[in-house]
Formats: structure tokens, C-alpha cells, sequence
């Protein structure tokens, strides 16, 4: 018998081995590494979009607030209120552009945390109270030392006196910074304190909802019709290249489409997740067809002929037998190409969700924005407190995605059944 | 010893006349004339690609799945022509059950399997109705004692030798005249074989048995009379006892004694 | 017929022809041998007689098992199934026909020594004559797959009976004429009863011949010369 392996040989065979192992498992390293680079880049940045820095404001309500408070809360001027409560606090204070500088400190709707204060707490009315009231975003970049105070007055945000009350407050032990679920609760707004995601988020599932219910059923149809009952020829054939070619049509081409289309010609109202929802289910429609036929086609013939043979029709034997067997794959196709539609952008832009919406929808045909969009016009905003705010949001529609996926493999596992 | 029931003239279940079968322009099966007594095994056997698994499925039109496949003369099943383009494809098929070489069942509960047939077809008007039809396929299909008690287990979960006779039962289920069988055995161990071949004498008493198989040792053991098939053509067909003692053509001879052709 | 596709079976098959062969080709040479010494009252090969029976036995055996391992291993069918069956039914029978030449060839020992064994009135050689031709041509109805011969072969066992029955008659009535000699005439009788029996075993392996070929054994009852006497 010859003989194969010469030790020299052997050793070189075991090297490359090990070299090969090497090299595929640092591949895998440097990707993981990537990813976990950009991640935590992108959550370490997102943190300032989950707090809330507040200035603790003594306010003593007098008889006639209290009054109006009994009889109408949203009638009491809470602004004043908050003003003069501010003001106490710097009684050196005293000319207007001082003072106005001074309110800027607070955020422009920081009153509200008075007035659910006492909303909450009836009893405290008549006392004083020490109540914290939003402040202002420039107030967190300053304390984050993010706002480079060495430059001159003229090239920063904030000025001189605005540092120095800042740092009185915060000397006094004013200034205090909490966990907050306002991204979620608040909608747009042009000050980042107060600005928030709920639009987006809802405005998004909303949309998603109309690509589904469009898509889905009208995808899966005419796949089980190209790939069981059509015959097999020519125009079938032309068909399926179509829609394979669908699929890796540029998105922007089926806004410019919605825009043309629905609300040119149709006249369906701009901005509206139902126009919305349309356009990205054309865009889904292919690719959940392809989906679809490719789970179809994996079904092995004998679960048709067994079928068959037993006497059972064609819509019997697709409806009973291969449809079922064919859903995982089904499912995570629709889930796939819906979570690629959530996350689009450009054929938005063209049917106009791009804009500003402070409203948060409840309707399909009410203006919204999605949080793709979202995270476009906050991330333009010059406005450094932004920044934070962009990242949070990125943060969020990554995890929407996450969990439809988790959605997908989930009902993949439920309905797998071997064959 | 011969039983008297075969001394008795039994009439013809299946006659078929000149059948052909082309797959686009290239002819699989060449004009077959073949008679197919009632309530016997008759075997079908020969090389691979002779057309005797393509002729087996012109007698339950599954030959029509086949996009290009073309059938043409008369097949005649208790006298009547089920060729016809105006035949109920579905109706017939519950009276010609089929079970194929690889067992399939279905990937559903093992009453699941076996009610299916007689559910779309209407043949129990009650729950009470549907469970005897169930039992009884699975008696006479020798499957009953051994899975009585987890009827609502998955088919799947069963050796490939229950999974066939599970396909045996849910074919019977819907009440049929005929069984064809493609090959029912070759993916079984010869154990399992065995049990179905003993399944095969019993279920002869009430079903008319077409069975095509690779193994001359099989058609000898189970068939009343056998076809050899060659080429698409049918060479010979006689009593099985004749063919495997004293064969008329040189060709079957040759096959079934595995002598160069 | 044209070569098995396993060729290991062809090669068994050779194996149990060559046998049947040298078997054929023994109990040729036994009769012969047995009758050619009565002829020439050849004492010394009497002996080599009786002992070469022993190989016939040996063959015959080594036949029966080639044929039973075949089968075993093989399940034949139609012809191949035959052409075992058959060789082993003929090993068999010519290893009969061996012992009875032995057996002639033992009683010759005995009656050559008597005074009037010259004056011998019977023809026994006639019937051994003729008995050794038919077994030639069934042997050679056989090896070539004759079946005419085989049929006349069959057909040719009256003239074996007739011959016999002459020898019988004849003896009998030498033996009421002169009793002196009862017991060379006993043997004869017996010896020429071997003979007829060897004539009756030809037509065994003519009908296996018969059956080997056609599938079925002959249907016209064999012609016979006598009922008993």
C-alpha cells in the first residue's frame, strides 16, 4: 500500500487546517465587531433621549389661582405662574432682557408639569410646593459639558448669564435628571426636550398595516395561481421574469408612481398612510410572490399526487395540502418584505410624509409621518440636541425590525412541519 | 388446492383497448390490450423505463398531472370508458385508489390521514359515522392494534412499514373497487414486506390488486397472473405460475432468469 | 439460451453439466466394461468393476449437492429451475444404473466359473447390446437438447421388453428341461432383469429430457410389451 502520509505532509495538511479555521473564525470576529461597534455607537449616543433634566421651581399659588384652579385648571395662567416662580428664584434679576433670557433657561411648554402637579396632588394646593419643570435642552448640553464655553458669547448658544444661572441652579441643587418615556409619549415638536416619537411610531404601523392587508392576500393569491394552476408556457414564463425584475425595481420609482397616480389623478389625500401603505404594498407585492411561489415549489409532488389520488380536486389539494405545508415559508417571506418596506424612505418623500406633523394620526386617511422619515428630518436638523434624539430613533425602528424578525422565526418554528 | 371460487368464471374489472401514451413526441406505451380479472392480484413486470408504472396511471388518469402526457384508446372499468374527456377525474379516483412506492402520508394526525378521502367525499353524515369508517380502514390495512391508542399522533412519527400500510388504509377508506400499488414495497425492509404482501392476500378477497414490482420473487409469491412489459410493449401475459415455470416468449424468459436480453 | 447476466450462475450451472457428463460417461463405460467381461470371462475385471462403482456414488453426490447449494442461493425459475431439477433426478437415476451393472458384474463372478457357462443358450449379450445403444443416444438426447431423440428413445423401450421376455421364457425352460443348472440360469434371469430395468431407466431420463425442454412432461402413455407373465 502506498504510503499517503509522509510526516512532513501531514504536519503542512494540519497547518492549512488550522490556518483555514483561523481565518474564516476572524472574519466572523471582525464583523461581529463592526456591528457591535456601530450598535453601541448608536445606543451610547441615543441615552440623553431617554432622560429628562428639570429645574425644581418653589411655587406657592395664590388665592385667585387657586380659585380658577377649582373651577377650570386649563384656564389658570401657568405660564405666569411658572415665571414669577422662576423669578423668585433670582431676585437680582431685573431687566426684561435679563428676564428673558432667564425664562429661556426653562423649556416652552415646562409649565405642564405644574399644572399635572396639581392635577395629581389636589391637596397641596395652598401649599408651597417644590415642583420640577422641564427645562431646556440647552441646559443638558451645558452640564454635559457639550457646549465648548470657552468660545466667545457671539459664537455660542448660550450666554454668559444663562451659564451663570444654570450653575446657581445647579449649585442649589435645582437641577435634577430623570429616566423619561416622553419619545414615546410625545409626538414632533421643534424643541428636541419636548420632541418625541409617538407620530412616527404610530404613523408607521398604521402604514404597515395598509401595505399588509393590500399585499399579502393579492401576493399569495397570484402566487398559487402562477405556480399551481397556470400552465406551463410562454406567457407564464414572461410573467415570472417580470416579477423577478419588479422586485429590484429603485424604490423611488413607485413613489414617483403614488405621486402620479393616487394623488394627482385620484386626488387621495397627501401625506396619508393610506396612500402610503399603497405604494409600498406594489413595492412588496413581488417580493412576497416570489416568496410565496418558492415555498409553493418546495413542496414536494408526492403530497400532491397522495392528494390526488385519493380523489381529492385541484383547489382541495392547494387548499388543504400545500397551502398549509407552504405558510413558514410563506409567513417569513411577507414578513421580510414588510419589514423592508418599514424601514423605506424615498417613496415617501414623493407622496409627501416627509413633512412636519405635530398631530398624532388616527386614521388612515389623517396626515403621518413614518419613522424612517423621521429619522431623516431629525437627523438634518442643525440643532445639537438632535443628535440624540436622531440616534434614539434609529435606535427604535431597529428594534420594530428586530421584533417583526423574531415574528417571522417565531411562526416559522410554530409551523414547521417535516415532510 | 385450488378454491372453488376460482373454478368459478370471474368477470373482467378492467379491459383496456389500444392504449397509448405519448410524453410530447416520445411514445411511452405502444397500443396495450390487457384484461384485468376482479377480486385478484395481476403483477406488472419488466425493466426499468418499460411503461408499466406509466400504464398503472392511466387507470386512475393521474397520468393527467403530467403536462404533455397524452392518453389515448379505451379503458374500460366495469364496462365503462373512463378515457373520456367528459369523466369525473375526482369520482374516480375514489374508486380507484392508489398507493405509491415511497410511503406519503399525509403530515397530519393518523385519523387525520385516513378520515381525509372519506371527508371530502361525504361518505359520513356523523362524527360516529367518520370514526367507524377510520376503524375499519385501519383493521383491514392491519394497522389498528398498533395505533388505536395514538390516533391523533402524526403520521410521520411511524416506521416506513406502518406509514405504507397507514397509506393503505386511508386508500381503502374511501370505499374503492381497485387498488393500484407502484412499487408498494421496495422502500420497506423484508419484514416489513412480508406483512404487507400478507395485507395484499387478504385485501384480494374484496379489492381488485394491480401491482406493479421490481421483484419477479414478489409478483410470484402474490399474483394470480402477471404482465412482462418491455419497451412500452406488452410481450406476454398469462397465469403467474405459467410465466415463472414455463414462460411462452424468449423475452420473459430471458428477463425474469436475469439473462442477457 | 443466451448467458445469464450474473455470470456466477452460468459458471455453477457449467460446473453441474460437466458432472452429469463424467457421470454419463462413467455408467457408459460400467456397462460396457460389466458386459464385454462376462463376454470374455475377464476374472480381474470383475473386480475393478465392483470397485469403480464407488466414484459413480461420489459424483452422483457431488451432483445432488451443486444442485441443492444452487438452488438455495439462486431461486431459479422456468428453464434454469428445470435444468437443475432435471440434473439432479438424472444423477440419481444413473447412478442406478451404475449399481446394476456392478451387479451384473458380481453374478458373473459367480456363473463364469460354472462348467456350462460355454454353452450358455441364452442371449443376454443381445439385450446388453441393445440396452447400452439406447443408453448412448439418450445420454447424447440429453447433453444436446434432442428432443426427437429423446422421443424415440421413449418410444423404443418395446424392443427392450420383447428381448427381455425371450431371455426370460428361454431360461425358464432350460430350467425345467435340466435342473442342474438353476443357479447359473437363476442369476441370468436376475441379470437380464438388471438389463431390462437399465432399458426402463433410459426412458426416465428421456422423459426428464422430454420435460426439460417443453415445460411439461409427455402426454402419450409410454408403449410397453408386457403386462407380467
Amino acid at each position: 500500500m502506498t504510503d499517503f502520509n509522509t510526516s512532513k505532509r501531514l504536519k503542512n495538511r494540519y497547518k492549512a487546517e488550522k490556518r483555514f479555521k483561523i481565518y474564516s473564525m476572524s472574519a466572523l470576529i471582525i464583523g461581529i465587531m463592526i456591528l457591535v461597534t456601530l450598535l453601541s455607537s448608536i445606543t451610547i449616543s441615543a441615552i440623553p433621549a431617554f432622560t429628562q433634566t428639570s429645574i425644581g421651581l418653589d411655587v406657592q399659588m395664590d388665592d385667585d389661582d387657586i380659585q380658577q384652579f377649582r373651577d377650570d385648571p386649563n384656564e389658570v395662567s401657568w405660564r405666569s405662574i411658572q415665571k414669577s416662580s422662576l423669578y423668585e428664584l433670582f431676585p437680582d434679576v431685573e431687566s426684561r432682557s435679563q428676564k428673558k433670557e432667564l425664562n429661556k433657561i426653562l423649556s416652552t411648554a415646562g409649565y405642564i408639569k405644574i399644572k399635572d402637579f396639581y392635577l395629581k396632588n389636589p391637596k397641596l394646593l395652598d401649599k408651597k410646593n417644590t415642583i420640577y419643570v422641564t427645562a431646556s435642552d440647552d441646559v443638558d448640553l451645558v452640564l454635559k459639558k457639550i457646549i465648548d464655553v470657552t468660545l466667545p458669547e457671539n459664537m455660542r448658544t448660550v450666554s454668559d448669564d444663562q451659564l451663570e444661572y444654570i450653575s446657581f441652579l445647579s449649585e442649589d441643587n435645582r437641577i435634577k435628571k430623570q429616566i423619561s418615556w416622553k419619545l414615546f409619549q410625545n409626538s414632533d415638536s421643534r424643541e428636541p426636550e419636548l420632541a418625541g416619537l409617538k407620530g412616527g411610531i404610530i404613523g408607521t404601523l398604521l402604514t404597515m398595516f395598509v401595505t399588509l392587508i393590500i399585499s399579502f392576500p393579492i401576493g399569495v393569491l397570484a402566487a398559487i395561481y402562477l405556480e399551481e394552476i397556470a400552465p406551463k408556457n410562454r406567457i407564464t414564463d414572461i410573467i415570472e421574469v417580470n416579477i423577478n425584475n419588479l422586485a429590484a425595481v429603485p424604490s423611488i420609482v413607485y413613489g414617483l408612481l403614488g405621486l402620479a397616480v393616487f394623488l394627482n389623478y385620484l386626488n387621495m389625500p397627501r401625506s396619508a398612510p393610506l396612500v402610503g401603505g399603497i405604494v409600498l404594498a406594489l413595492m412588496t407585492l413581488p417580493v412576497i410572490i416570489i416568496a410565496t411561489r418558492a415555498a409553493l415549489a418546495s413542496i414536494p409532488p408526492s403530497i400532491r399526487e397522495a392528494a390526488y389520488g385519493v380523489g381529492a380536486s385541484q383547489m382541495q389539494v392547494i387548499i388543504h395540502h400545500v397551502v398549509p405545508l407552504a405558510l413558514p415559508g410563506i409567513l417569513t417571506g411577507t414578513i421580510i418584505g414588510i419589514a423592508r418596506a418599514a424601514g423605506e424612505t424615498a417613496p415617501l418623500l414623493m407622496i409627501g410624509m416627509m413633512a412636519f406633523i405635530v398631530d398624532v394620526p388616527s386614521k388612515i386617511t389623517d396626515k403621518a409621518t413614518v419613522l424612517p422619515a423621521q429619522i431623516y428630518m431629525w437627523a438634518n436638523n442643525p440643532e445639537r440636541s438632535f443628535e440624540y434624539l436622531t440616534s434614539a430613533a434609529i435606535l427604535i425602528l431597529l428594534l420594530i425590525l428586530i421584533i417583526m424578525n423574531l415574528l417571522a422565526i417565531l411562526l416559522r418554528r410554530k409551523y414547521e412541519r417535516r415532510w | 388446492m385450488k378454491d372453488v371460487g376460482k373454478l368459478m368464471k370471474k368477470k373482467n374489472k378492467i379491459v383496456t383497448n389500444n392504449v397509448t401514451v405519448d410524453y410530447g413526441d416520445k411514445r411511452a406505451l405502444h397500443g396495450i390490450d390487457l384484461k384485468i380479472e376482479e377480486k385478484e392480484v395481476t403483477a406488472l413486470i419488466g425493466p426499468s423505463g418499460c411503461g408499466k408504472s406509466t400504464f398503472i396511471r392511466c387507470l386512475n388518469r393521474m397520468n393527467d398531472l403530467i403536462t404533455g402526457c397524452k392518453v389515448e384508446g379505451s379503458i374500460l372499468i366495469d364496462g365503462t370508458d373512463i378515457n373520456l374527456p367528459d369523466t369525473d377525474i375526482v369520482e374516480l379516483r375514489a374508486r380507484i385508489g392508489m398507493v405509491f412506492q415511497k410511503p406519503n402520508p399525509f403530515p397530519k394526525s393518523i385519523y387525520d390521514n385516513v378520515a381525509y378521502g372519506p371527508r371530502i367525499h361525504g361518505l359520513a353524515d356523523s362524527k360516529n359515522e367518520l370514526d367507524n369508517i377510520v376503524h375499519k380502514s385501519l383493521k383491514r390495512a392491519g394497522l389498528w392494534d398498533e395505533v388505536h391508542e395514538r390516533l391523533d399522533a402524526s403520521g410521520l412519527s411511524l416506521s416506513g412499514g406502518q406509514q405504507q400500510r397507514l397509506c393503505i388504509a386511508r386508500a381503502i377508506a374511501v370505499n374503492p373497487d381497485v387498488l393500484l400499488m407502484d412499487e408498494p414495497c421496495s422502500a420497506l425492509d423484508p419484514i416489513a414486506t412480508a406483512v404487507i404482501e400478507e395485507l395484499i392476500n387478504e385485501l384480494k378477497e374484496r379489492y381488485t390488486i394491480v401491482i406493479v414490482t421490481h421483484s419477479m420473487q414478489q409478483a410470484a409469491r402474490l399474483s394470480e397472473k402477471t404482465a412482462y412489459f418491455h419497451l412500452g410493449k406488452m410481450i406476454e401475459y398469462d397465469d403467474t405460475s405459467n410465466i415463472f415455470t414455463n414462460p411462452k416468449h424468449e423475452m420473459t424468459e430471458a428477463y425474469i432468469s436475469g439473462r442477457i436480453g | 439460451m443466451t448467458n445469464h447476466i450474473n455470470s456466477a450462475f452460468d459458471d455453477g450451472l457449467k460446473d453441474v453439466n460437466k458432472q452429469i457428463a463424467k457421470l454419463g460417461a462413467l455408467a457408459e463405460t460400467q456397462l460396457d466394461n460389466s458386459l464385454n467381461a462376462l463376454k470374455d470371462k475377464n476374472i480381474k475385471k470383475f473386480e475393478s468393476i465392483i470397485e469403480r462403482d464407488k466414484k459413480l456414488d461420489q459424483i452422483t453426490e457431488e451432483i445432488s449437492s451443486s444442485v441443492f447449494e444452487l438452488l438455495a442461493l439462486w431461486s431459479p425459475i422456468a428453464y434454469d429451475l428445470r435444468s437443475l431439477l432435471v440434473a439432479d433426478r438424472i444423477g440419481a437415476i444413473l447412478e442406478r444404473v451404475g449399481d446394476y451393472s456392478k451387479n451384473i458384474a458380481r453374478r458373473s463372478q459367480v456363473i463364469v466359473t460354472e462348467e456350462e457357462f460355454d454353452r450358455l443358450p441364452v442371449n443376454i449379450l443381445g439385450l446388453g447390446a441393445h440396452v447400452q445403444g439406447l443408453l448412448h443416444q439418450v445420454l447424447d438426447a440429453y447433453m444436446e437438447l434432442d428432443i426427437e431423440k429423446a422421443m424415440k428413445i421413449w418410444e423404443s423401450d418395446v424392443e427392450t421388453d420383447r428381448l427381455y421376455l425371450s431371455i426370460f421364457k428361454e431360461t425358464l425352460q432350460v430350467m425345467t428341461e435340466d435342473s442342474d443348472n438353476i443357479k447359473m440360469m437363476t442369476h441370468l434371469i436376475f441379470m437380464s432383469k438388471n438389463l431390462e430395468r437399465i432399458g426402463d431407466y433410459t426412458t426416465s431420463i428421456a422423459k426428464q429430457t422430454y420435460f426439460l425442454i417443453e415445460g411439461k412432461v409427455p402426454e402419450t402413455k409410454r408403449p410397453k410389451a408386457m403386462t407380467t407373465f
